[in-house]
Protein backbone atom coordinates (compact mmCIF):
# COMPACT_ATOMS: atom_id res chain seq x y z
CA UNK A 1 0.00 0.00 0.00
CA UNK A 2 2.63 2.67 0.76
CA UNK A 3 4.71 1.76 -2.52
CA UNK A 4 0.80 2.43 -4.55
CA UNK A 5 1.06 5.57 -2.44
CA UNK A 6 4.48 6.84 -3.30
CA UNK A 7 3.84 5.69 -6.85
CA UNK A 8 0.69 8.19 -6.90
CA UNK A 9 2.47 10.84 -5.30
CA UNK A 10 4.90 10.48 -7.75
CA UNK A 11 2.88 10.45 -10.37
CA UNK A 12 1.16 13.35 -9.82
CA UNK A 13 4.50 15.93 -8.72
CA UNK A 14 5.79 14.77 -12.12
CA UNK A 15 2.20 15.50 -13.88
CA UNK A 16 2.63 18.89 -12.63
CA UNK A 17 5.89 19.66 -13.16
CA UNK A 18 5.46 18.32 -16.79
CA UNK A 19 2.67 20.54 -16.98
CA UNK A 20 5.09 23.56 -17.08
CA UNK A 21 6.50 25.39 -19.86
CA UNK A 22 9.21 27.20 -18.21
CA UNK A 23 11.96 27.91 -20.82
CA UNK A 24 15.12 30.10 -19.58
CA UNK A 25 14.32 32.64 -22.11
CA UNK A 26 11.59 33.96 -19.82
CA UNK A 27 15.12 34.82 -17.58
CA UNK A 28 17.16 35.87 -20.27
CA UNK A 29 14.84 38.17 -22.21
CA UNK A 30 12.34 39.48 -19.26
CA UNK A 31 11.91 43.06 -18.89
CA UNK A 32 9.76 45.02 -16.54
CA UNK A 33 7.35 48.26 -17.13
CA UNK A 34 9.03 51.74 -16.08
CA UNK A 35 8.34 55.44 -15.78
CA UNK A 36 11.10 55.93 -18.79
CA UNK A 37 13.58 59.07 -17.71
CA UNK A 38 15.62 60.81 -20.44
CA UNK A 39 16.93 63.72 -19.01
CA UNK A 40 20.31 65.40 -18.14
CA UNK A 41 19.09 64.75 -14.47
CA UNK A 42 20.15 61.14 -15.15
CA UNK A 43 23.38 61.86 -17.37
CA UNK A 44 26.97 62.44 -15.26
CA UNK A 45 28.88 63.46 -18.09
CA UNK A 46 28.01 63.74 -21.80
CA UNK A 47 24.66 65.81 -21.87
CA UNK A 48 21.91 66.32 -24.51
CA UNK A 49 19.64 68.69 -26.13
CA UNK A 50 16.54 68.13 -24.10
CA UNK A 51 14.60 69.50 -26.62
CA UNK A 52 16.00 66.91 -29.21
CA UNK A 53 15.04 63.85 -27.34
CA UNK A 54 11.59 61.94 -28.44
CA UNK A 55 10.16 59.18 -26.80
CA UNK A 56 7.44 57.38 -28.63
CA UNK A 57 5.83 53.87 -30.06
CA UNK A 58 6.33 52.43 -33.23
CA UNK A 59 4.73 48.98 -34.02
CA UNK A 60 7.29 45.80 -35.23
CA UNK A 61 5.86 42.46 -36.70
CA UNK A 62 6.81 39.48 -36.63
CA UNK A 63 5.45 37.17 -39.27
CA UNK A 64 2.22 38.38 -38.12
CA UNK A 65 2.92 38.49 -34.51
CA UNK A 66 2.39 42.11 -33.41
CA UNK A 67 3.52 44.48 -30.80
CA UNK A 68 3.43 47.99 -30.34
CA UNK A 69 7.38 48.94 -29.08
CA UNK A 70 8.62 51.90 -27.16
CA UNK A 71 12.07 53.81 -29.09
CA UNK A 72 13.30 56.94 -28.11
CA UNK A 73 15.45 58.95 -31.32
CA UNK A 74 17.67 61.54 -29.63
CA UNK A 75 18.92 64.27 -32.32
CA UNK A 76 17.32 66.32 -34.81
CA UNK A 77 14.76 64.10 -37.12
CA UNK A 78 15.57 66.06 -40.24
CA UNK A 79 18.70 65.41 -40.03
CA UNK A 80 17.70 61.05 -40.80
CA UNK A 81 17.45 62.34 -44.60
CA UNK A 82 20.92 63.73 -44.75
CA UNK A 83 23.28 62.32 -42.58
CA UNK A 84 24.24 58.64 -40.17
CA UNK A 85 22.36 57.48 -37.69
CA UNK A 86 23.22 55.19 -35.14
CA UNK A 87 20.62 51.91 -34.07
CA UNK A 88 21.53 51.25 -30.52
CA UNK A 89 20.62 47.89 -29.38
CA UNK A 90 20.52 47.69 -25.53
CA UNK A 91 21.17 44.79 -23.23
CA UNK A 92 19.74 42.86 -21.02
CA UNK A 93 18.49 45.02 -18.27
CA UNK A 94 15.01 45.69 -17.26
CA UNK A 95 14.00 48.72 -20.06
CA UNK A 96 15.94 51.80 -21.96
CA UNK A 97 16.49 53.58 -18.68
CA UNK A 98 19.72 51.74 -17.27
CA UNK A 99 21.34 52.44 -21.17
CA UNK A 100 20.11 56.42 -21.32
CA UNK A 101 23.78 56.95 -20.68
CA UNK A 102 25.39 54.81 -23.25
CA UNK A 103 23.08 56.30 -25.95
CA UNK A 104 23.37 59.82 -24.89
CA UNK A 105 27.27 59.29 -24.75
CA UNK A 106 27.21 57.56 -28.83
CA UNK A 107 24.97 61.34 -29.29
CA UNK A 108 27.70 62.87 -28.44
CA UNK A 109 30.39 61.41 -30.28
CA UNK A 110 31.75 64.11 -32.76
CA UNK A 111 30.50 66.61 -31.26
CA UNK A 112 27.07 67.25 -29.13
CA UNK A 113 24.46 65.34 -31.40
CA UNK A 114 26.83 64.80 -33.92
CA UNK A 115 24.54 61.78 -35.56
CA UNK A 116 20.73 60.86 -34.63
CA UNK A 117 20.58 57.82 -32.64
CA UNK A 118 17.70 55.43 -32.12
CA UNK A 119 17.15 53.20 -29.07
CA UNK A 120 14.08 50.63 -27.87
CA UNK A 121 12.96 48.87 -26.16
CA UNK A 122 12.16 45.00 -27.37
CA UNK A 123 8.99 43.32 -27.03
CA UNK A 124 8.66 42.79 -23.51
CA UNK A 125 11.09 44.91 -21.98
CA UNK A 126 10.10 48.47 -20.20
CA UNK A 127 6.68 49.68 -21.83
CA UNK A 128 7.15 47.89 -25.11
CA UNK A 129 4.02 45.26 -25.47
CA UNK A 130 4.64 41.79 -25.80
CA UNK A 131 7.02 39.12 -24.84
CA UNK A 132 10.52 38.65 -26.38
CA UNK A 133 10.49 34.43 -26.94
CA UNK A 134 13.03 33.90 -29.62
CA UNK A 135 15.36 35.77 -31.46
CA UNK A 136 12.86 36.51 -34.38
CA UNK A 137 11.22 38.34 -32.10
CA UNK A 138 14.16 40.66 -31.07
CA UNK A 139 15.81 40.86 -34.89
CA UNK A 140 11.83 42.21 -35.57
CA UNK A 141 11.90 45.11 -33.25
CA UNK A 142 15.19 46.18 -34.99
CA UNK A 143 13.82 46.01 -38.38
CA UNK A 144 11.13 48.20 -37.21
CA UNK A 145 12.91 50.68 -36.11
CA UNK A 146 15.18 50.91 -39.41
CA UNK A 147 11.99 51.00 -40.86
CA UNK A 148 10.79 53.95 -39.10
CA UNK A 149 14.37 55.48 -39.96
CA UNK A 150 14.13 54.70 -43.87
CA UNK A 151 10.63 56.00 -44.19
CA UNK A 152 12.32 59.40 -42.49
CA UNK A 153 14.99 59.27 -45.70
CA UNK A 154 17.87 57.37 -44.06
CA UNK A 155 19.72 55.32 -46.64
CA UNK A 156 21.96 52.12 -46.04
CA UNK A 157 24.81 53.38 -46.60
CA UNK A 158 24.25 56.33 -43.18
CA UNK A 159 23.06 53.22 -41.23
CA UNK A 160 25.62 52.12 -38.09
CA UNK A 161 24.33 49.45 -35.90
CA UNK A 162 25.88 48.86 -32.39
CA UNK A 163 24.74 45.96 -30.21
CA UNK A 164 25.65 45.53 -26.67
CA UNK A 165 25.48 42.23 -25.11
CA UNK A 166 22.26 40.91 -25.53
CA UNK A 167 21.73 43.67 -28.27
CA UNK A 168 24.57 42.20 -29.89
CA UNK A 169 22.76 39.01 -30.80
CA UNK A 170 19.61 40.45 -33.03
CA UNK A 171 22.48 42.79 -34.03
CA UNK A 172 24.44 39.80 -35.80
CA UNK A 173 21.35 37.80 -36.84
CA UNK A 174 20.00 41.32 -38.63
CA UNK A 175 23.16 41.46 -40.35
CA UNK A 176 22.34 37.85 -41.67
CA UNK A 177 19.10 39.05 -42.72
CA UNK A 178 19.39 38.98 -46.48
CA UNK A 179 16.95 41.60 -46.81
CA UNK A 180 18.69 43.34 -43.98
CA UNK A 181 22.24 42.70 -45.22
CA UNK A 182 21.87 45.74 -47.58
CA UNK A 183 20.72 48.55 -44.72
CA UNK A 184 23.85 47.18 -42.40
CA UNK A 185 27.02 48.52 -43.87
CA UNK A 186 28.37 49.12 -40.17
CA UNK A 187 28.17 46.61 -37.55
CA UNK A 188 29.46 47.25 -33.98
CA UNK A 189 28.70 44.72 -31.22
CA UNK A 190 30.21 45.37 -27.98
CA UNK A 191 30.71 42.46 -24.87
CA UNK A 192 28.67 39.77 -27.15
CA UNK A 193 28.02 36.49 -26.08
CA UNK A 194 28.65 33.83 -28.66
CA UNK A 195 26.08 31.23 -28.61
CA UNK A 196 23.34 29.81 -26.41
CA UNK A 197 24.46 26.13 -26.43
CA UNK A 198 27.87 28.07 -25.07
CA UNK A 199 25.91 30.13 -22.58
CA UNK A 200 25.01 26.65 -21.20
CA UNK A 201 28.33 25.11 -21.67
CA UNK A 202 29.95 28.06 -19.83
CA UNK A 203 27.72 27.78 -16.92
CA UNK A 204 27.76 23.65 -16.49
CA UNK A 205 30.97 22.93 -18.21
CA UNK A 206 28.85 20.20 -19.98
CA UNK A 207 28.79 19.38 -23.28
CA UNK A 208 25.22 19.87 -23.37
CA UNK A 209 23.37 22.08 -25.68
CA UNK A 210 21.36 24.91 -25.35
CA UNK A 211 18.56 23.32 -26.55
CA UNK A 212 18.19 21.32 -23.00
CA UNK A 213 16.82 24.47 -21.01
CA UNK A 214 15.79 26.95 -23.63
CA UNK A 215 14.07 27.34 -27.04
CA UNK A 216 16.10 30.66 -27.41
CA UNK A 217 18.38 29.71 -30.17
CA UNK A 218 21.12 32.12 -31.02
CA UNK A 219 23.95 31.93 -33.28
CA UNK A 220 26.29 34.87 -33.21
CA UNK A 221 29.44 33.04 -35.46
CA UNK A 222 27.09 31.54 -37.61
CA UNK A 223 25.17 34.71 -38.26
CA UNK A 224 28.00 37.02 -38.89
CA UNK A 225 29.50 34.05 -41.27
CA UNK A 226 28.14 35.81 -44.44
CA UNK A 227 28.91 39.34 -43.60
CA UNK A 228 31.50 41.25 -45.19
CA UNK A 229 30.79 45.03 -44.53
CA UNK A 230 32.47 47.29 -41.78
CA UNK A 231 32.91 45.30 -38.76
CA UNK A 232 34.12 46.53 -35.15
CA UNK A 233 34.39 44.27 -31.72
CA UNK A 234 34.56 45.71 -28.79
CA UNK A 235 35.07 43.56 -25.25
CA UNK A 236 37.30 44.10 -21.66
CA UNK A 237 39.16 41.22 -21.11
CA UNK A 238 37.57 40.44 -18.10
CA UNK A 239 34.26 40.22 -19.04
CA UNK A 240 32.62 38.16 -16.23
CA UNK A 241 29.17 38.07 -18.13
CA UNK A 242 30.07 37.18 -21.86
CA UNK A 243 33.46 35.52 -22.24
CA UNK A 244 36.22 37.61 -23.90
CA UNK A 245 38.35 34.38 -24.67
CA UNK A 246 35.29 32.98 -26.46
CA UNK A 247 34.13 35.53 -28.70
CA UNK A 248 38.26 36.44 -29.36
CA UNK A 249 38.33 32.92 -30.72
CA UNK A 250 35.34 33.73 -33.06
CA UNK A 251 36.51 37.25 -33.95
CA UNK A 252 39.43 35.53 -35.27
CA UNK A 253 38.23 32.45 -37.46
CA UNK A 254 35.81 35.36 -38.40
CA UNK A 255 36.68 35.80 -42.62
CA UNK A 256 35.52 39.76 -43.04
CA UNK A 257 38.54 41.98 -44.25
CA UNK A 258 36.56 44.78 -43.14
CA UNK A 259 37.20 43.37 -39.47
CA UNK A 260 38.67 45.93 -36.51
CA UNK A 261 38.23 45.02 -32.75
CA UNK A 262 39.14 46.90 -29.46
CA UNK A 263 40.83 44.04 -27.24
CA UNK A 264 40.82 46.28 -23.56
CA UNK A 265 43.04 44.84 -21.22
CA UNK A 266 41.52 44.96 -17.61
CA UNK A 267 38.17 46.25 -18.32
CA UNK A 268 34.61 44.21 -17.54
CA UNK A 269 31.23 43.87 -19.20
CA UNK A 270 30.01 47.63 -19.04
CA UNK A 271 32.73 48.46 -21.82
CA UNK A 272 31.97 51.62 -23.46
CA UNK A 273 31.23 53.01 -19.98
CA UNK A 274 34.43 51.62 -18.38
CA UNK A 275 36.98 52.61 -20.94
CA UNK A 276 36.26 55.91 -20.77
CA UNK A 277 34.22 58.66 -22.96
CA UNK A 278 37.17 60.00 -24.78
CA UNK A 279 38.40 56.59 -25.78
CA UNK A 280 34.79 55.25 -26.75
CA UNK A 281 34.82 58.61 -28.97
CA UNK A 282 37.77 57.77 -30.84
CA UNK A 283 36.67 54.20 -31.90
CA UNK A 284 33.44 55.07 -32.46
CA UNK A 285 34.39 58.09 -34.94
CA UNK A 286 36.75 56.25 -36.26
CA UNK A 287 34.84 53.55 -37.14
CA UNK A 288 31.99 55.57 -38.19
CA UNK A 289 34.26 57.73 -40.58
CA UNK A 290 36.32 54.38 -41.93
CA UNK B 1 12.43 43.19 -10.86
CA UNK B 2 11.49 40.69 -8.51
CA UNK B 3 9.80 38.44 -11.27
CA UNK B 4 13.01 39.17 -13.59
CA UNK B 5 15.15 38.40 -10.00
CA UNK B 6 13.10 34.64 -9.41
CA UNK B 7 13.79 34.10 -13.44
CA UNK B 8 17.27 34.84 -12.68
CA UNK B 9 17.79 32.05 -9.93
CA UNK B 10 15.30 29.45 -11.66
CA UNK B 11 18.22 29.99 -14.36
CA UNK B 12 21.29 29.13 -12.54
CA UNK B 13 19.14 26.56 -11.14
CA UNK B 14 19.38 24.89 -14.81
CA UNK B 15 22.91 25.72 -15.27
CA UNK B 16 24.14 23.41 -12.51
CA UNK B 17 22.76 20.00 -13.27
CA UNK B 18 25.27 18.11 -12.52
CA UNK B 19 25.72 16.78 -8.31
CA UNK B 20 22.35 18.90 -8.01
CA UNK B 21 21.22 16.24 -4.66
CA UNK B 22 22.55 14.94 -1.55
CA UNK B 23 24.53 11.73 -2.09
CA UNK B 24 22.02 9.22 -2.57
CA UNK B 25 23.75 6.69 -1.00
CA UNK B 26 26.40 7.00 1.70
CA UNK B 27 25.93 4.28 4.10
CA UNK B 28 24.67 1.00 2.15
CA UNK B 29 21.19 0.05 2.79
CA UNK B 30 20.82 -3.43 5.07
CA UNK B 31 19.85 -6.05 2.65
CA UNK B 32 15.90 -5.93 1.45
CA UNK B 33 15.83 -2.49 2.65
CA UNK B 34 13.96 -0.33 0.78
CA UNK B 35 14.24 3.66 0.86
CA UNK B 36 12.48 6.29 -0.86
CA UNK B 37 13.97 10.12 -0.51
CA UNK B 38 12.97 13.34 -1.26
CA UNK B 39 15.87 16.13 -1.97
CA UNK B 40 15.74 19.82 -2.16
CA UNK B 41 18.27 22.38 -2.50
CA UNK B 42 20.81 23.57 -5.03
CA UNK B 43 23.88 26.27 -5.50
CA UNK B 44 23.48 29.60 -3.60
CA UNK B 45 22.85 32.59 -4.67
CA UNK B 46 22.37 34.38 -1.75
CA UNK B 47 19.92 31.11 -0.35
CA UNK B 48 20.16 27.43 -2.06
CA UNK B 49 18.25 27.00 -5.05
CA UNK B 50 15.48 24.82 -4.64
CA UNK B 51 16.15 22.41 -7.04
CA UNK B 52 13.84 19.26 -5.94
CA UNK B 53 14.11 15.37 -6.88
CA UNK B 54 12.83 12.16 -5.39
CA UNK B 55 15.23 8.50 -5.45
CA UNK B 56 14.50 5.54 -4.24
CA UNK B 57 17.41 2.73 -3.05
CA UNK B 58 17.07 -0.60 -2.44
CA UNK B 59 19.69 -3.07 -0.56
CA UNK B 60 20.82 -5.68 -2.70
CA UNK B 61 22.70 -7.36 -0.12
CA UNK B 62 24.29 -5.64 3.36
CA UNK B 63 27.22 -4.14 0.95
CA UNK B 64 25.90 -3.34 -2.62
CA UNK B 65 22.78 -1.34 -3.12
CA UNK B 66 20.50 0.08 -6.36
CA UNK B 67 19.55 3.70 -6.65
CA UNK B 68 17.46 5.69 -8.89
CA UNK B 69 16.52 8.91 -8.80
CA UNK B 70 14.54 11.53 -10.73
CA UNK B 71 14.76 15.38 -11.17
CA UNK B 72 11.38 17.56 -11.36
CA UNK B 73 12.78 21.02 -11.41
CA UNK B 74 14.60 20.10 -14.75
CA UNK B 75 11.67 17.91 -16.01
CA UNK B 76 9.90 21.93 -15.31
CA UNK B 77 12.34 23.19 -18.08
CA UNK B 78 11.64 20.44 -20.40
CA UNK B 79 13.93 17.96 -20.11
CA UNK B 80 14.22 14.72 -18.41
CA UNK B 81 17.12 13.74 -15.81
CA UNK B 82 17.65 10.67 -14.15
CA UNK B 83 20.22 8.57 -12.19
CA UNK B 84 20.85 5.13 -12.03
CA UNK B 85 23.70 3.72 -9.57
CA UNK B 86 24.63 1.43 -7.43
CA UNK B 87 26.79 1.72 -4.26
CA UNK B 88 29.31 -0.80 -2.70
CA UNK B 89 30.50 -0.70 0.68
CA UNK B 90 34.07 -1.50 0.91
CA UNK B 91 34.55 -1.12 4.50
CA UNK B 92 32.51 -0.70 7.47
CA UNK B 93 33.08 2.20 10.26
CA UNK B 94 35.25 1.28 13.35
CA UNK B 95 34.71 3.54 16.01
CA UNK B 96 36.96 6.76 14.47
CA UNK B 97 38.14 4.83 11.26
CA UNK B 98 35.43 5.67 8.73
CA UNK B 99 33.34 3.80 6.86
CA UNK B 100 33.99 3.42 2.74
CA UNK B 101 31.81 3.58 0.30
CA UNK B 102 31.89 4.15 -3.43
CA UNK B 103 29.36 4.45 -5.80
CA UNK B 104 28.91 4.34 -9.81
CA UNK B 105 26.29 6.06 -11.65
CA UNK B 106 24.81 7.13 -15.29
CA UNK B 107 23.10 10.56 -15.39
CA UNK B 108 20.88 10.69 -18.54
CA UNK B 109 19.54 14.21 -19.82
CA UNK B 110 17.12 14.06 -22.36
CA UNK B 111 16.29 17.29 -24.41
CA UNK B 112 12.13 17.02 -24.66
CA UNK B 113 12.15 19.79 -27.00
CA UNK B 114 14.97 17.82 -29.46
CA UNK B 115 15.23 14.34 -28.38
CA UNK B 116 18.87 14.90 -28.38
CA UNK B 117 20.06 12.83 -25.15
CA UNK B 118 22.96 12.90 -23.04
CA UNK B 119 24.38 10.60 -20.99
CA UNK B 120 27.48 11.35 -17.90
CA UNK B 121 28.76 8.22 -16.05
CA UNK B 122 30.10 9.22 -12.33
CA UNK B 123 32.03 8.07 -9.73
CA UNK B 124 31.77 8.77 -6.04
CA UNK B 125 33.94 7.93 -2.82
CA UNK B 126 32.79 8.95 0.60
CA UNK B 127 33.97 8.36 3.85
CA UNK B 128 31.24 8.39 6.43
CA UNK B 129 31.41 7.71 10.40
CA UNK B 130 28.44 6.51 12.77
CA UNK B 131 28.57 7.73 15.66
CA UNK B 132 26.00 6.41 18.32
CA UNK B 133 23.61 4.60 15.48
CA UNK B 134 22.13 7.25 14.16
CA UNK B 135 24.60 9.94 13.39
CA UNK B 136 26.71 9.71 10.08
CA UNK B 137 29.05 12.70 9.38
CA UNK B 138 30.40 12.01 6.13
CA UNK B 139 32.77 13.92 3.24
CA UNK B 140 33.24 12.23 -0.06
CA UNK B 141 34.54 13.10 -4.02
CA UNK B 142 32.16 12.54 -6.88
CA UNK B 143 33.44 13.16 -10.61
CA UNK B 144 31.48 13.60 -13.59
CA UNK B 145 32.68 12.46 -16.53
CA UNK B 146 31.85 14.07 -19.98
CA UNK B 147 32.70 11.66 -22.50
CA UNK B 148 31.47 13.93 -25.42
CA UNK B 149 33.85 16.59 -24.65
CA UNK B 150 35.34 17.40 -27.80
CA UNK B 151 32.06 18.08 -29.18
CA UNK B 152 31.91 21.53 -26.66
CA UNK B 153 31.56 24.78 -28.88
CA UNK B 154 35.14 26.65 -29.00
CA UNK B 155 37.01 24.11 -27.71
CA UNK B 156 36.68 23.96 -24.37
CA UNK B 157 35.39 20.86 -22.88
CA UNK B 158 36.61 19.03 -20.35
CA UNK B 159 36.42 15.59 -18.95
CA UNK B 160 36.17 15.87 -15.65
CA UNK B 161 33.42 17.36 -13.41
CA UNK B 162 34.86 16.50 -9.71
CA UNK B 163 32.50 17.89 -6.61
CA UNK B 164 33.72 17.50 -2.71
CA UNK B 165 31.32 17.32 -0.23
CA UNK B 166 30.45 17.14 3.25
CA UNK B 167 27.29 16.52 5.30
CA UNK B 168 25.40 14.51 7.63
CA UNK B 169 22.66 12.38 7.97
CA UNK B 170 20.38 11.37 10.85
CA UNK B 171 19.52 7.98 10.54
CA UNK B 172 15.89 7.03 12.60
CA UNK B 173 14.24 3.43 13.12
CA UNK B 174 11.66 4.93 10.03
CA UNK B 175 12.65 8.51 8.92
CA UNK B 176 16.25 10.08 7.39
CA UNK B 177 17.55 13.10 7.55
CA UNK B 178 20.84 14.62 6.03
CA UNK B 179 22.17 18.49 5.27
CA UNK B 180 25.36 18.66 3.03
CA UNK B 181 26.93 21.50 1.45
CA UNK B 182 28.95 20.91 -1.88
CA UNK B 183 31.70 22.46 -3.63
CA UNK B 184 30.17 22.48 -7.30
CA UNK B 185 32.77 22.12 -10.30
CA UNK B 186 35.39 22.82 -8.28
CA UNK B 187 38.31 22.72 -11.16
CA UNK B 188 36.62 25.36 -13.12
CA UNK B 189 35.18 29.30 -13.24
CA UNK B 190 31.46 28.80 -13.89
CA UNK B 191 30.36 31.97 -16.14
CA UNK B 192 26.56 32.57 -15.38
CA UNK B 193 25.30 35.91 -16.64
CA UNK B 194 22.89 37.55 -14.18
CA UNK B 195 23.47 36.02 -11.10
CA UNK B 196 26.09 36.00 -8.34
CA UNK B 197 26.38 32.42 -7.08
CA UNK B 198 28.91 31.43 -4.02
CA UNK B 199 32.23 30.03 -5.20
CA UNK B 200 35.58 29.07 -3.51
CA UNK B 201 38.58 30.75 -4.30
CA UNK B 202 36.50 31.87 -7.80
CA UNK B 203 35.94 27.96 -8.56
CA UNK B 204 32.90 26.21 -8.97
CA UNK B 205 29.68 26.84 -7.12
CA UNK B 206 28.64 26.05 -3.50
CA UNK B 207 25.64 24.39 -2.88
CA UNK B 208 23.51 23.23 0.29
CA UNK B 209 21.06 20.50 -0.06
CA UNK B 210 18.45 18.92 2.35
CA UNK B 211 17.20 15.52 2.53
CA UNK B 212 14.47 13.38 4.12
CA UNK B 213 13.94 9.76 3.35
CA UNK B 214 11.70 6.89 4.33
CA UNK B 215 12.46 3.26 4.88
CA UNK B 216 9.36 1.91 3.50
CA UNK B 217 10.77 -1.92 4.32
CA UNK B 218 13.29 -2.93 6.51
CA UNK B 219 15.12 -5.77 7.26
CA UNK B 220 14.60 -7.55 10.67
Amino acid sequence: MKTLKFIFIFSTITGVFAGCKNDVASALLKGEPVEYEFTNAQLEEQFVEEGLVQQFSLTSNNGGNEAKIEALYIGSQDAIKTDTVILYLHGNLSSMNPYWEHAANLANVGGQHRFGVMMFDYRGFGNSEGASEDITDLVADAEACIKWLTERGLTYDRLVVVGFSLGAMPAAHLANNPTAIKCIHKLSIEAPQTTSTKLLQDATGLSLDGSTVTAFHYDIPKALADYKQDFLWIHGTEDQTASFENFKKVYDDFENPNKSSAELEGLGHDISIEMGFETYETLMLDFIKK
Amino acid sequence: MKFFRFHSILFCVLVVLNSCNTTRVVKPLEKGETRISADLGGPIVGFPIPMSSLSAGYGISDKLNAFGGFHFTTLAYQSLQFDFGVNYGFLEPDEWKPGISGSFILNPIIDLRTNNSSLFPETALNFYWQLKEKHIPFIGITNWYDLAKNSTELGKGQLMHPTMYLGYNYEGPKWIFGIETKWLNLNKELMVPQVDHTSLGGKGAVGLYFKAAYRLIRSE
